[in-house]
């Protein structure tokens, strides 16, 4: 079971490559505009820490480890199970249907139906940002990769779970899109100007905490606790996503659109 | 000039009924303006420069909403050129290029009206000071609405530049980060090195943002002067490469035959 799913998983990707090649000169040229997007970012927040030091006890390295992480996470996200970001269409137009005919899992299908081939700009960007920071070493970069799966499945689990509530509610794509942004926003903050009830909304509501605050403390200093609390808040968003997708699968009504996927 | 009138009314009506999308849009304003706000007041407090988050937050406003105004015109036109639609529009007796613009000039306008009074509703409430004369804001806004306008132009010659690239969401992306710095959109141009900001004088950027919206903490009848005729400059730039790639594009599909 699991092997077919890993198979038909490679698969897909496989089909995605070929798709993004069709015209390689625009993969590459649109994947360097990515590297350029995410370094003028970097950039942005190199200026502010020339000019202050550090914001709280955090420095550009600590900047650096946190854009590494949302590259790396952002990246696993968009390349392999961008399709999340079609549900709301999906489920507003009744196109749904086609993935419920499958024998696979609904949720599989529909996740590893999209991809963007750019994002790859994303994975070199964070494995530089890694490099640059004073905190590359080896088994730093071990703990770095072990955090990017870990963002991956906060952010699915988030976007997840925001789009589920097209289940109830029409006409929200823009809304969600807004929602992953503001997750995006706070990711992007250094985690210590975060204080008092923000710092709540920073691990509940917009749960980006637990991808900057936690992995930043376990690269100065590793604690199991604080990883114990990593695992509790991404695997507990993760699968909170996966509960209200398949809640929401039970009340949806078929829009009769079927088709072969 | 009419017909121009009744798409951008059609497509501002529309804006309207879709009151959760603007809701939306000021949910995302509003992250913006607290987490920034934040951000700029750890570092008064670290650099005893009190008052900092009070100027910042109101030029960071006007920034946002430059950006979150701006519709996404150049996915559009992408689709028209790739699907071939555009092809339908061309024996009709409108522009398709004005068409499209007009039509995307109808959610900007609602949208900018919309989060600039709740906008600046919300800042007012956060810091409790305006660093600026009342009565110059009327005038400042209308510079951030000219600025807008303008963006979109911008944004329409991006979507023709799927004339020859396969996919533009890159490029697009590509020239809103570029608006963060060359624009200091997000931080202001004074804390980036000189060597940058004489690079950044000489994208649209500058004017655009940068001295459309310090307008807000530096008002004087000579900035606004400067800001204006710099954009009247980019926007016949930009208005000639429209020009140009729509006179290409409308031969394409001609020999095309649509």
């Amino acid at each position: 079971m699991v092997a077919n799913t890993l198979k038909l998983f490679l698969e897909i990707q496989k089909k995605h490559f070929k798709t993004a090649f069709i015209s390689k000169s625009d993969a590459f040229i649109n994947t360097l505009l990515m590297i350029i997007n995410n370094m003028s970012f970097a950039f942005m927040w190199w200026v502010l820490f020339q000019n202050r030091q550090s914001v709280n006890g955090w420095t550009f390295d600590e900047m650096l480890i946190l854009f590494s992480i949302t590259c790396n996470a952002f990246a696993i996200y968009a390349l392999f199970f961008r399709g999340i970001d079609n549900i709301y269409r999906y489920i507003d137009s009744g196109s749904l249907d086609n993935f419920l005919v499958s024998p696979r899992s609904p949720l599989f299908m529909l996740s590893t139906s999209h991809s963007t081939f750019v994002n790859w700009g994303d994975f070199m960007c964070g494995f530089l940002a890694f490099y640059l920071s004073s905190y590359a070493s080896l088994p730093n970069l071990f703990l770095i990769i072990i955090f990017s799966i870990y963002g991956f499945l906060l952010l699915f689990g988030f976007q997840l779970s925001i789009a589920s509530v097209a289940f109830k509610t029409p006409n929200l794509e823009r809304l969600g899109h807004n929602f992953l942004i503001a997750f995006l926003i706070f990711w992007h903050q250094p985690a210590s100007i975060f204080v008092g009830w923000l710092k709540v909304i920073f691990f509940t509501a917009i749960p980006a905490g637990f991808m900057t605050l936690l992995p930043v403390e376990m690269l100065r200093e590793f604690s199991w606790l604080t990883f114990l609390y990593m695992n509790i808040g991404c695997l507990g968003f993760f699968f909170l996503g996966i509960w209200l997708f398949n809640r929401g699968l039970k009340n949806y009504s078929s829009g009769n659109r079927f088709g072969v996927r | 000039m009419m017909k121009y009138l009744s798409i951008f009314l059609v497509s501002a009506k529309h804006s309207v009924a879709n009151k959760v999308g603007l809701c939306g849009n000021f949910f995302l304003l509003a992250i913006i303006l607290y987490a920034y706000n934040q951000l700029w007041n750890v570092i008064s407090a670290d650099s005893n420069q009190s008052g900092l988050n009070q100027i910042f937050i109101w030029y960071l406003l006007m920034g946002e909403i430059i950006i979150l105004s701006s519709t996404k015109v150049e996915r559009v036109i992408e689709d028209d050129i790739k699907s071939g639609t555009m092809a339908y529009y061309l024996n009709k007796p409108v522009s398709f290029y004005f068409m499209r613009y007009s039509e995307s000039l109808g959610p900007l306008t609602i949208t900018f009206l919309f989060l600039a009074f709740w906008g600046s509703l919300f800042v007012w409430l956060i810091t409790s000071k305006i660093p600026f004369i009342w009565y110059h804001f009327p005038i400042i806004l209308l510079n951030i609405y000219i600025s807008c306008v303008i963006y979109t132009l911008l944004y329409t010659a991006v979507g023709f530049l799927a004339l020859w690239l396969k996919e533009i969401r890159s490029l697009a992306m590509a020239v809103e980060r570029f608006a963060f710095i060359f624009g200091g959109a997000i931080f202001p141009l004074t804390i980036y090195p000189e060597w940058f900001v004489n690079i950044a004088k000489f994208t649209p950027f500058y004017s655009l943002y940068y001295l459309s919206i310090k307008l807000i903490y530096d008002f004087s009848w000579y900035n606004l002067a400067v800001a204006l005729g710099l954009n009247f400059m980019w926007t016949s730039i930009i208005a000639g490469f429209v020009y140009l790639a729509y006179r290409k594009l409308s031969k394409k599909v001609e020999v095309n035959g649509g």
